[in-house]
């Protein structure tokens, strides 16, 4: 028994792992002070730069001119910062805060050159300016970067002025090659994965007239041109010097701009960890509210809503069945308050119906049957009753508020009766209440429905369609599919129907995508659908540069749609948006909701008064 | 000894082997593609350009060879032997070789040492090493925190249900326990978030995450007086939030190893040296502590290993649930985007820690009872 484990030896082994433990809790601090040192020392060098460049100002005499007001080199257009100004003026204003939102899942990169998901861009509104950007309530471009410009009268190029008191946030002055670079680098073929290729692919080059001027050249008439040009955010062109093109590619940061807030460190983001920004001292526009931004990550809803209530987190957009719970929590609405809103910008869902397959028409080739399809679909019901109200129904891709939609169209209407008089007169028959719709052909009339598997709000909204044409006697089969084999069901072409959502994308949405006959193969008309004179209106629409005239011609486009069907529109979202108690000047825009659009890169008009601020 | 230590690391490399071909397989037979994956989140894009890059991201990353060639190109790469290119001079060499000609692109080819290159996430855009080490670490901590208190608590429990077996805290801790065990994770776990890390019952532990969000500009230890009064710290502040985690991973064992260690200390109550030691006249204290309880240790040691994969396993759940960036949250995210280099890592990573686990045990076996030796 010489090799017995005594008591001795368990204090021996205890004391050993304490100080095994008690040495890793050391690391551990050693760790973080030295992070803590490193970031001291990035504010002090920086403070150093900003020190020498007022020094030398001063020297130069320049002192006045540079550090005066902006103001007298306001353009003449709209200025953007008139509503933060406003919202300063009141009384109980305060600056400060921390503003804390979550994203359900982790962008996997922030780098501006290729992060493509919405989640990247939000965080990149804050950080990046663009030239102009449209003014969230007038939806009318408004400077930004550049003071003015002007369209040439063949709308073939446009000339910015920039700013010249702009700086980016490590210090260094926005010049015109910054604009060019960043063009540059955004359709760089060996760094941008050649996803923004395609959509700068309309502009012919760029170039400098002066050290504050631009001048951009397109090689094709569009609508939109001047607006992407004014939309390309600008970088600087520093932060990449010495950095090789697969360095850039690969990093997940890289994100600086002349924006109102700023990363810790540019250079840094492990993707899964919390993202922060902060407040960007240097930015030359009027100083945003809050003094940092913060979006968690929270994969699980129930999580995100104890956060909410906890108040770790500030804003969070429920699913419909919560917001319904949390409207009648009394305890929770002493803290708490929401908004439901409409903005023009929001998701639709659709039906489409492939009028193709395997290079045969089906027989929603025929536009009757589709037109009896929308129908039989009680759409008043799948909004009551699935979505519980939030939301409209829809009539087209084109939310009812929005300028491109023809105020004067209805949605069809819940009519099985006129759509069994249709569908006879295609050739279907059925022979009394319990039996099956037949075909033309005589045979039993079957649709297999994909959709999305593992999302409750589609199960039940495809249990609804059954249940809509289970009483036409039709049999909707249904078909879930996990996500990633749905878009490899949507690339085949090989589906009957399929649900599933559009988000409306920008101030005005371009519908060439999704209807235009030239994207049936490659683009994103997967259900086949063809109509010249569709195809017309939204050609012409691209090349009319007068917003009116462009809005007439939607508007006609509008009105094909809704007599072709090629999807069934089912209804447009209404937005649920809950905050903290504490935040102020929260209001609703015209056309785009709230006044702090997530993708908006101005300033947030909200503020927290002084007293109620917590961090 | 030696021998077999030897024999039993050149045991684990087939093992692997076999591992990742299962899971790499399921995961070709699987419908659905990457590449399709990667640009779903993309902007407006017009015909033909979706087409081009669809193959573009195809071809990057070799989606197109047949499945078979993939696996051996992820094998060739994961390996410290093999081939490689050097697609960069300025590049540091991946390792010493001897030249084999060079790829379709002219880039040289080398046969030899290298360092293991375990890829690139597809949906991360960071190496799939970064993406584990970053991880990694904190399921470990996880573990680490609940394999100790699951061991003590239950352990205890056992002895104790064992000792005064028919009593009513046998009957209870069997009853507590046993209910424990049929609680599933996720909906635990959901539970005490919803009730103890909520303000509107009691909001005792913080619901989600690691860190507070101020946690960066705390202090390191804990401090007391001061004006602020007291403080929590940097450290603290991470035990915090830990708490319930580390519960929601131990609970499930409680029952298994208290019901595993209250029925070997019965076995041994009954046998022939207790009678004996309690016929010389030994305490009932040290009958049960140093005669009962060493031997009874014996399979608490082989079950140990058991435990490592079901906490790691268990991990995904709770991690998922409380917003922890570990390894289970690495796992489910990959599987769900079909991001393959990270799923063949992680399987790899959690398939050589288990093993090892299986190792360890086999070994404190052989220390813990001396009748066991495998010269």
């Amino acid at each position: 028994m010489e090799n017995r484990f005594a008591f001795k030896d368990l204090v021996i082994v205890s004391l050993l792992l304490l100080l095994l433990i008690a040495i890793g809790v050391k690391f551990v601090q050693d760790d973080r002070q030295w992070q803590r040192l490193g970031q001291m020392d990035t504010v002090i060098e920086g403070q150093g730069r900003d020190i020498a460049a007022v020094r030398r100002l001063l020297s130069d005499g320049n002192f006045a001119r540079a550090t005066g007001d902006s103001r007298p080199t306001e353009p003449v257009r709209e200025d953007i910062f008139r509503r933060i100004r406003d919202v300063k003026e009141n009384p109980d204003y305060a600056q400060g805060d921390w503003l804390i939102e979550s994203f359900g899942s982790a962008p996997p990169t922030l780098n501006p050159l290729i992060a493509g998901d919405v989640y990247g861009k939000i965080v990149q509104a804050k950080i990046i300016e663009s030239l102009a950007v449209y003014d969230i309530e007038t939806l009318e471009l408004a400077p930004l970067l550049a003071r003015d410009w002007q369209v040439a009268d063949d709308g073939m190029s446009v000339t910015f002025q920039l700013r010249e008191n702009v700086l980016f946030s490590d210090g260094e002055p926005m010049t015109a090659d910054d604009v060019i670079h960043s063009l540059k680098m955004i359709t760089h073929p060996d760094i941008a994965d050649g996803r923004y290729i395609q959509w700068y692919s309309r502009i012919e080059k760029v170039e400098a007239l002066g050290p504050y001027e631009v001048r951009f050249t397109f090689n094709e008439r569009h609508y939109d041109n001047v607006a992407r040009a004014a939309g390309l955010g600008v970088v600087p062109e520093h932060l990449y010097d010495g950095l090789t093109d697969r360095q850039i590619r690969q990093s997940t940061a890289l994100l600086m701009g002349t924006g109102p807030y700023r990363l810790q460190d540019p250079h840094e983001y492990t993707p899964g960890s919390q993202i922060e920004v902060v407040r960007n001292n240097r930015y030359w526009g009027e100083q945003p509210t809050f003094d940092r931004l913060v979006w968690r990550i929270i994969e699980q809803d129930s999580t995100e809503l104890v956060e909410f209530q906890n108040g770790t987190v500030d804003i969070i957009a429920p699913q419909p069945r919560d917001h319904v719970q949390m409207v009648e929590d009394e305890e929770l609405l002493e803290e708490k308050n929401y908004k439901v809103y409409d903005t023009m910008r929001t998701l639709y869902q659709y039906v489409a119906w492939n009028q193709q397959r395997g290079g045969e028409p089906t027989i929603f080739a025929d536009k009757r049957v589709r037109q009896a399809m929308t129908l039989l679909i009680d759409r008043e019901q799948l909004l009551n009753e699935v979505f519980l109200g939030f939301g409209s129904i829809a009539s087209g891709p084109f939310h009812q508020i929005s300028p491109q939609a023809d105020p004067d169209i209805e949605p069809w209407p819940h009519d099985p009766d006129q759509a069994m008089e249709i569908l006879t007169e295609v050739g279907f028959t059925r022979a009394g209440e319990d039996t099956p719709l037949l075909d033309p052909e005589g045979d039993p009339f079957e649709i297999t429905l994909v959709y999305p598997s593992g999302s409750e709000l589609y199960d039940r909204v495809a249990l609804s369609l059954r249940d809509n044409l289970a009483r036409a006697g039709i049999d909707l089969k249904l078909d879930p599919q996990r996500w990633s084999l749905l878009l490899a069901t949507l690339d085949s072409r090989d589906f009957d129907a399929i649900t599933l959502g559009w988000g409306a994308g920008g101030v005005e949405s371009d519908i060439e995508q999704m209807f235009h006959s030239r994207t049936i193969d490659g683009g994103d008309n997967r259900n086949a659908y063809s109509s010249p004179e569709l195809d017309e209106v939204i050609d012409t629409a691209h090349v009319t540069l007068d917003d009116d005239e462009r809005m007439k011609l939607w508007q006609q486009a509008h009105r094909i749609l809704h007599e072709d069907q090629p999807y069934t529109f089912l209804l447009f979202g209404k937005p649920r948006l809950w905050y903290d108690n504490r935040i102020e000047g929260i209001v609703e825009m015209p056309k785009l909701g709230i006044n702090a659009a997530t993708t908006w890169p101005v300033p947030i008009e909200w503020y927290v008064p002084e007293g109620q601020q917590k961090r | 000894m030696i021998n077999y230590l030897i024999r039993r690391i050149l045991l684990i490399i087939p093992t692997l082997l076999g591992m990742t071909m299962l899971v790499f397989s399921i995961m070709a037979f699987a419908p659905g593609d990457v590449a399709d994956m990667l640009i779903t989140s993309e902007g407006e894009m017009q015909a033909g350009d979706r087409e081009a890059r669809l193959q573009y991201i195809r071809e990057r990353y070799g989606l197109d060879d047949p499945a078979p060639v993939q696996y051996l190109r992820w094998l060739n790469n994961i390996s410290p032997v093999g081939s490689w290119t050097e697609a960069n001079a300025a590049d540091a060499p991946a390792g010493v070789g001897i030249p084999i000609g060079s790829n379709e692109e002219g880039h040289p080819r080398y046969l030899g040492f290298k360092t293991p290159d375990l890829g690139r996430s597809f949906i991360r855009n960071t190496t799939v090493w970064d993406a584990i080490s970053a991880a990694l670490p904190i399921t470990i901590l996880l573990n680490l925190m609940s394999v100790p208190i699951t061991y003590i608590i239950a352990v205890g429990m056992g002895v104790y249900a064992g000792r005064y077996r028919g009593q009513s805290f046998d009957v209870l801790s069997g009853i507590t326990m046993l209910a424990m065990w049929s609680v599933p994770v996720i909906w635990a776990g959901v539970l005490l978030q919803g009730f103890f890390a909520n303000q509107q019952y009691l909001h005792w532990f913080p619901s989600s995450g690691l860190h507070d969000l101020q946690a960066d500009s705390m202090p390191f230890l804990p401090r007391f007086g001061g004006e602020e009064g007291f403080q929590r710290g940097w450290l603290l502040d991470l035990l915090w939030h830990l708490a319930l985690p580390v519960f929601c991973l131990s609970y499930t064992n409680f029952a298994f190893l208290s019901k595993l260690t209250r029925g070997s200390i019965l076995e041994n109550l009954r046998s022939d040296f207790v009678r004996t030691a309690r016929a010389k006249g030994v305490g009932e204290k040290t009958v049960l502590w140093q005669h009962v309880f060493r031997n009874s240790l014996l399979p608490l040691i082989t079950v140990a290993a058991f435990v490592v994969p079901s906490m790691l396993a268990g991990s995904v759940i709770v991690e998922t649930i409380f917003s922890i960036p570990g390894m289970g949250r690495l796992m489910i995210q990959a599987i769900q985007f079909k991001d393959q280099e990270v799923v063949m890592s992680v399987t790899l990573v959690a398939g050589m820690l288990t093993l090892a686990a299986y190792l360890l045990a086999d070994l404190l076996y052989a220390v813990a009872d001396p009748r066991v030796s495998y010269e």
